[in-house]
């Protein structure tokens, strides 16, 4: 539920005196997101402002012609920070896509008009909340910047080897832990994928884990209690687990 | 002295009245620079917000260990465009670098405490202002934009 005390919290409202935040309020939606799901696409009419209230949001750069994809991420949004700053710029279109990045997201949403009028009315708030939009629009347009000239973002890719010989040995338990322990974590740049076997049939069931552009580790003889300690000790904390990797 | 004629047509003053203008005309002042000059680097402390007056400015990426892409210009800057917004918004910190870019540059400099001092006590000229600072940022965020579609393009193309 949107209170004074959340908008008191937020990067664009913060500063404002509560009945100017009442006046803010008292137009404000809430809505929810599912992982996934895309809240708006770029090149689309912007005609309000966002706020995270729960969750995290990630803007992506989708390419022409291309899916979406995490690695086009610029950068991610949490609780109390905004988007949609692109509503206050001519030609007032959405400069980059919004996806929910984590299991659900609760947005709060302002419609421009509806501050516009209220700015009207007291330029002392309009000069307050455009100064801090103009700062937003300025932070992102520096991570922009760093995305096209700073390192790659981290990514993990983690494969259960699924052939016959891996089931047999127990693979889909192993698998079915690992789904598990990822749900919990809510890393949504972690993907999970299957493939035949490595050639090794008494290591399995096999894992291999990649973690950005770091060499694969191959772990053998996974059950479900070992890969929640590889996911734990090596994906979440950098810790690759010696006694556990195929060599 | 800058002339209002000139001010009202910079981007960034363009909704102002003439009442208006001569507050910021006061703050003023003018620079020169040759060919080459250095205005500012990126990670100075902003003290002030340029326009160009005459001449050229290009804008740099020059952030160490950044890389070859960062060198390049990202903009190129000429009469009436203004620069080191940066002096306005928080961190306070230029990211990018100016160079004087034509033989002279001919620019006004207005300090950021005056700018800010002159919003608080004129929430209506901060208003405007800034209103049109955010527009100034969505253009660059655009051609930003366009640049980082080209290198993300030129990866892909280079992958294959």
């Amino acid at each position: 539920m949107i209170s004074l005390d959340f908008l008191k919290r937020t990067d664009i409202f913060a500063g404002l005196s509560d009945a100017q935040l009442n006046q803010i309020m008292a137009a404000c939606h809430e809505k929810g997101y599912e992982s996934g799901q895309r809240l708006f696409a770029e090149g689309e009419d912007s005609d309000r402002v966002w706020t995270v209230m729960e969750g995290q949001v990630d803007l992506r750069f989708d390419l022409p012609g291309r899916p979406t994809s995490e690695e086009n991420t610029i950068f991610s949004i949490t609780a109390g920070n905004s988007l949609g700053w692109s509503s206050f710029v001519p030609p007032f279109k959405y400069k980059l896509s919004a996806y929910c990045a984590t299991r659900t997201c609760k947005m709060l949403q302002v419609k421009k008009e509806y501050l516009l009028n209220l700015f009207e009315k007291d330029v002392r708030m309009g000069y307050q909340v455009i100064s801090k939009l103009t700062g937003v629009a300025s932070t992102h347009f520096h991570q922009l910047q760093n995305s096209a000239t700073g390192p790659p973002v981290v990514k993990v890719k983690i494969t259960v080897h699924l052939a016959t010989c891996g089931i047999a040995a127990g693979a889909r338990g192993v698998m079915n832990a690992l789904i598990d322990e990822i749900s919990q974590a809510d890393r949504p740049d972690i993907q999970v994928g299957t493939s035949g076997c490595i050639g090794r049939c008494e290591s399995e069931p096999n894992v291999t884990v990649e973690i950005g552009g770091e060499d694969p580790i191959v772990y053998q003889k996974m059950t479900p209690e070992k890969i929640r300690q590889v996911f734990k000790k090596h994906v979440l904390a950098g810790q690759v687990q010696e006694t556990f990797r195929l060599v | 002295m800058v002339s209002l004629d000139f001010l009202e047509r910079v981007e960034v003053f363009k909704d102002l009245d003439d009442s208006q203008l001569r507050a910021i005309q006061n703050y003023c002042q003018i620079t020169e620079f040759k060919r080459g000059e250095k205005i500012f680097s990126a990670g100075d402390d902003p003290l002030f917000l340029w326009v160009v007056m005459q001449g050229q400015v290009d804008l740099h990426w020059e952030m160490p260990g950044r890389s070859a892409f960062a060198e390049k210009a990202v903009s190129t800057l000429s009469e009436t465009s203004t620069f080191g917004w940066s002096s306005l918004v928080p961190p306070y910190t230029y990211r990018l670098s100016a160079y004087c870019a034509s033989r002279t540059c001919e620019l006004v400099k207005i300090a950021r405490d005056d700018l800010l001092n002159l919003f608080e006590d004129s929430a209506e000229i901060g208003y405007k202002v800034m209103s049109q600072l955010i527009s100034v940022i969505g253009s660059r965020f655009l051609n930003l934009q366009e640049e980082v579609a080209k290198l993300r393009g030129s990866d892909i193309m280079n992958r294959w």
